[in-house]
């Protein structure tokens, strides 16, 4: 009896082997290859002007102006012109003809109309990926306050970005800088904010005292910044709503200077200088409770936050060179993750927690370079006379920060994506420095 | 006794055996060596008037007396060669003139060999200096040897064989190596980041500018979950766009239709991940069990033709590190049927393996639109295929 079960249990596995082997007959057919060299250049999209469906008048064309600006200032996308254009869109509800822009190569169109009236703007859109007959999502609708317009085409350009990319994106924010003026030493500085591209640039301060590295909250109201207002530097913080101002963490005999908010905007970690000896402490706003979070004769200064608000990265020269340490968001021993050659200063945690820019000091020339948290992967960006401040755009994946031309030149700001193959400087008004991206606003 | 006898007989014969030789044979093997020749020397019968005449004439030499360089002129016998006539001293005399009555018997006389000198050096004509303020190189002087040079060494003895020629030019087998390389893929887009800082940095640097630390790569496509619903964005005034559904139909039936196939892959897929493997983890081309197999050629032609058009650029970096695998049915046209691609298998999130999956697919679909290379007679070899999207972890 028993030698019968075997011999069953042999005869249903021998079965089930069998039936598996038919199953996979269809995959064993198929003919395998294997791609490995992809190319690695701007994808070509076709963005007909918007429709006007009343009232628009010009700022159909100027809303698609400024998505085709932000799609094509990523470096990742190109814009065939309109005069290739095989099909001329003009309803919003007309049926896209694919073939007509499969034949001019545009891998994505962008078909949308715009409709303004009692001083609101809505714009709708579709996104479609031309080679599959098709939409890329759904079609969507923004609309808003017709005086916030720009605000109305960023969110258009960032829903499109994000689509295709699948990286979150950063057009619709704001960029808090130090606007420079005069000659070189007698440099006026005054705290001013902008859209990302350069537009809509507001001074928030007056050319009285200097000013240094304007920090936004993680909201994005609230300003923190560094003034000599007082002949000392001292720390302030701004409502950007009312521009009222108040000092932070203000003790006497004591300078305070490179202050950074935490995660969830309670608390402000900044330096302190005591007696030529500068240290990390960390200030809660809301009680003004002070800690001391580095006691070393060394410098330490520059202090960021991780996204997750667990650890903080600054800068140091306890080791005798200026490098990069991570320590707990309550202190601690740090431990050093720069190791290469030259300086490392200023780094800033990226949004998303996966890499930290620096400024670097090597060979008489500065870069600005991103890294893993724990030291590794090490990629240098830029490489010029004076690259220095780097701070993160909401998505996490570009960098803008000051570059200084040698001689008599003026700081300019630039953007860098982390791959390093899109380097663009910003248009501003005046010289620019020290800026500081906001968050992707609501 | 008679043994004696025959000794003696053994003995004188052979005595008498060499002697015989000696007398035949000894003359040429040990001639004696041959006298000295006779020395003969000719003369000539002169009458004493004749002498006289001759001592006379030694007593005044008509010819002043050969220099020292003259007496170690080369050989008479030798036939001057033609060389440029110095100018002759003026005071120097003129030869005596041949007596006529001399008999034609008389021995000749040593020619007179000019003595060796340098030819006279040529009147330097005036040149335009040259623009240039360096100093003129000196010329060497001219200098008289004092004992004339010896002759030149012969010619070069030429070979009895040709040789060939050493030159650059290409032989024609030369020529017919380039002709046979095989052609290239035309360059479309840079595969490798270069940044600013690599631009720029010329100078070789001891430190290390990165420090890369290898990442262990998927050895076979993941499975994962199905995709997600994708989340609405956030918005000034955000709302569905009723165009939306004003929106001709196929297009979102397209999608949707696609979005199902990626979602009925990710589940088949889950089902029986064995047949993946099997795939995934072979070599490329090698599996073509329905048909005749495709040549290494063939296969690369395919891969290269859907290369071209895959592109990476705008995905995100997670995107380009998601290794995909996709199904894809071709047509007797050699056309991917669009409604046919699916994804296979993924090492990736979800957000990721869409983007890659939909680059992946425009890759298909643009360079399938004309036909891919394929050969015609191989049908039921490349008519299913399973391409996978490797790039691996080039740039962050």
């Amino acid at each position: 009896m028993s030698r019968l079960r075997h011999i069953f249990t042999a005869a249903v596995a021998a079965a089930t082997i069998g039936a598996g082997a038919l199953v996979s007959t269809p995959a064993e057919a198929r003919l395998t290859i294997t791609l490995g060299t992809p190319v690695i250049e701007p994808m070509p999209f076709a963005l007909p002007t918007f429709v006007d469906e009343g009232g628009a008048g010009g700022l159909a064309a100027e809303i698609s102006a400024v998505v085709a600006g932000d799609l094509i200032g990523t470096g990742l996308f190109e814009q065939i012109p309109q005069n290739a254009y095989i099909q001329q869109v003009s309803s919003f509800d007309a049926a896209v003809s694919y073939p007509d822009w499969q034949a001019i190569n545009a891998q994505a169109l962008i078909t949308g109309a715009v409709q303004a009236g009692g001083g609101q703007v809505a714009v709708k859109f579709c996104l479609h990926d031309v080679f599959a007959n098709g939409t890329l999502g759904e079609c969507m609708q923004f609309a808003g306050d017709q005086g916030s317009w720009r605000r109305v085409a960023h969110k258009v350009a960032d829903a499109v970005y994000s689509r295709i990319t699948g990286e979150g994106g950063y057009f619709d924010s704001r960029v808090v800088f130090v606007a420079e003026s005069g000659p070189k030493n007698q440099r006026q500085k005054r705290l001013a904010v902008m859209d990302y591209d350069g537009a809509n640039v507001n001074y928030l301060t007056d050319s009285s005292s200097i000013v240094l590295a304007p920090r936004f909250s993680p909201t994005g109201d609230r300003i923190l910044f560094t003034s000599y207002s007082s002949g000392f530097p001292q720390i302030y913080l701004m409502d950007v709503n009312s521009l009222q101002i108040r000092s932070l963490g203000e003790q006497p005999g004591t300078m305070t200077f490179a202050p950074r908010f935490s995660p969830d905007g309670r608390k402000v970690v900044f330096s302190l200088e005591r007696g030529g000896n500068s240290d990390i402490y960390l200030l809660d706003i809301g009680s003004g409770g002070l800690t001391q979070l580095t006691n070393a004769p060394s410098i330490e200064t520059a202090p960021s936050f991780s996204p997750d608000g667990s650890e903080i990265v600054f800068e140091s020269d306890r080791s005798g060179g200026q490098q990069i340490y991570i320590m707990s968001a309550s202190g601690g021993e740090p431990r050093r993750i720069s190791g290469g050659a030259g300086r490392y200063g200023t780094p800033v945690w990226s949004p998303r927690g996966d890499y930290i820019a620096f400024t670097k000091q090597n060979q008489g020339r500065f870069h600005i370079g991103v890294m893993l948290t724990d030291g590794t992967e090490e990629k240098l960006l830029t490489s010029s006379y004076l690259d220095e401040g780097p701070t993160w755009a909401p998505n996490g994946r570009v960098i803008m920060f000051t570059r200084q031309p040698p001689g008599e030149g003026s700081p300019q700001l630039w953007t860098v994506d982390t791959s390093g193959r899109v380097l663009r400087p910003v248009q501003t008004e005046t010289a620019a420095s020290d800026p500081a991206w906001s968050p992707l606003l609501p | 006794m008679f043994r004696d006898m025959d000794r003696s007989f053994v003995v004188s014969g052979a005595g008498h055996f060499v002697l015989i030789l000696w007398i035949l044979f000894g003359d040429f093997l040990f001639s004696p060596p041959a006298p000295p020749e006779m020395a003969v020397t000719e003369v000539s019968m002169v009458s004493e008037a004749e002498f006289n005449a001759m001592m006379a004439g030694a007593g005044e030499p008509a010819e002043p007396p050969p220099s020292e360089t003259a007496t170690e002129a080369p050989a008479v016998s030798t036939p001057p060669r033609p060389r440029p006539q110095p100018p002759q001293p003026e005071a120097e005399p003129e030869p005596a003139p041949v007596d006529e009555t001399l008999p034609e018997e008389v021995v000749p006389q040593p020619e007179d060999v000019p003595e060796p000198i340098a030819p006279p050096a040529e009147v330097e004509q005036p040149v335009p200096a040259p623009p240039s303020s360096r100093p003129p190189r000196p010329r060497p002087s001219l200098r008289v040897a004092q004992t004339p040079t010896e002759a030149p060494p012969e010619d070069v003895v030429e070979a009895e064989e040709v040789q060939e020629r050493v030159t650059d030019a290409p032989t024609p087998e030369q020529a017919t190596e380039t002709e046979t390389q095989e052609a290239t893929a035309p360059p479309e887009a840079a595969t490798e980041i270069v940044t600013e800082a690599e631009e720029v940095e010329e100078a070789p640097t001891l430190a290390p500018t990165s420090s890369k630390r290898p990442k262990s790569r998927p050895r076979q496509p993941v499975r994962t979950a199905e995709p997600a619903e994708e989340a609405p964005a956030e918005t000034v005034a955000e709302a569905p766009a009723e165009a939306s559904a004003e929106t001709p139909a196929e297009p979102e039936t397209d999608t949707q239709a696609v979005d199902d196939a990626v979602a009925a892959a990710i589940a088949a897929e889950a089902a029986s991940s064995a047949p993946s493997e099997s795939t995934s983890s072979a070599p490329a081309g090698s599996i073509a069990a329905n048909g005749p197999p495709m040549t290494a050629g063939e296969t690369d032609a395919l891969r290269v033709a859907v290369e071209r058009c895959w592109n990476v650029g705008a995905l995100s970096t997670e995107a380009q590190r998601t290794t995909i695998s996709v199904n894809v049915t071709v047509g007797q046209d050699k056309k991917p049927v669009s409604a046919s691609i699916t994804l296979a298998g993924t090492n990736g999130s979800d957000a990721a393996t869409r983007q890659a999956f939909e680059a992946a697919r425009r890759a298909i679909l643009r360079c399938g639109a004309q036909g891919f290379p394929l050969p015609d007679d191989k049908y039921e070899t490349w008519r299913e295929l399973e391409l996978i999207f490797d790039k691996g972890r080039v740039g962050l």
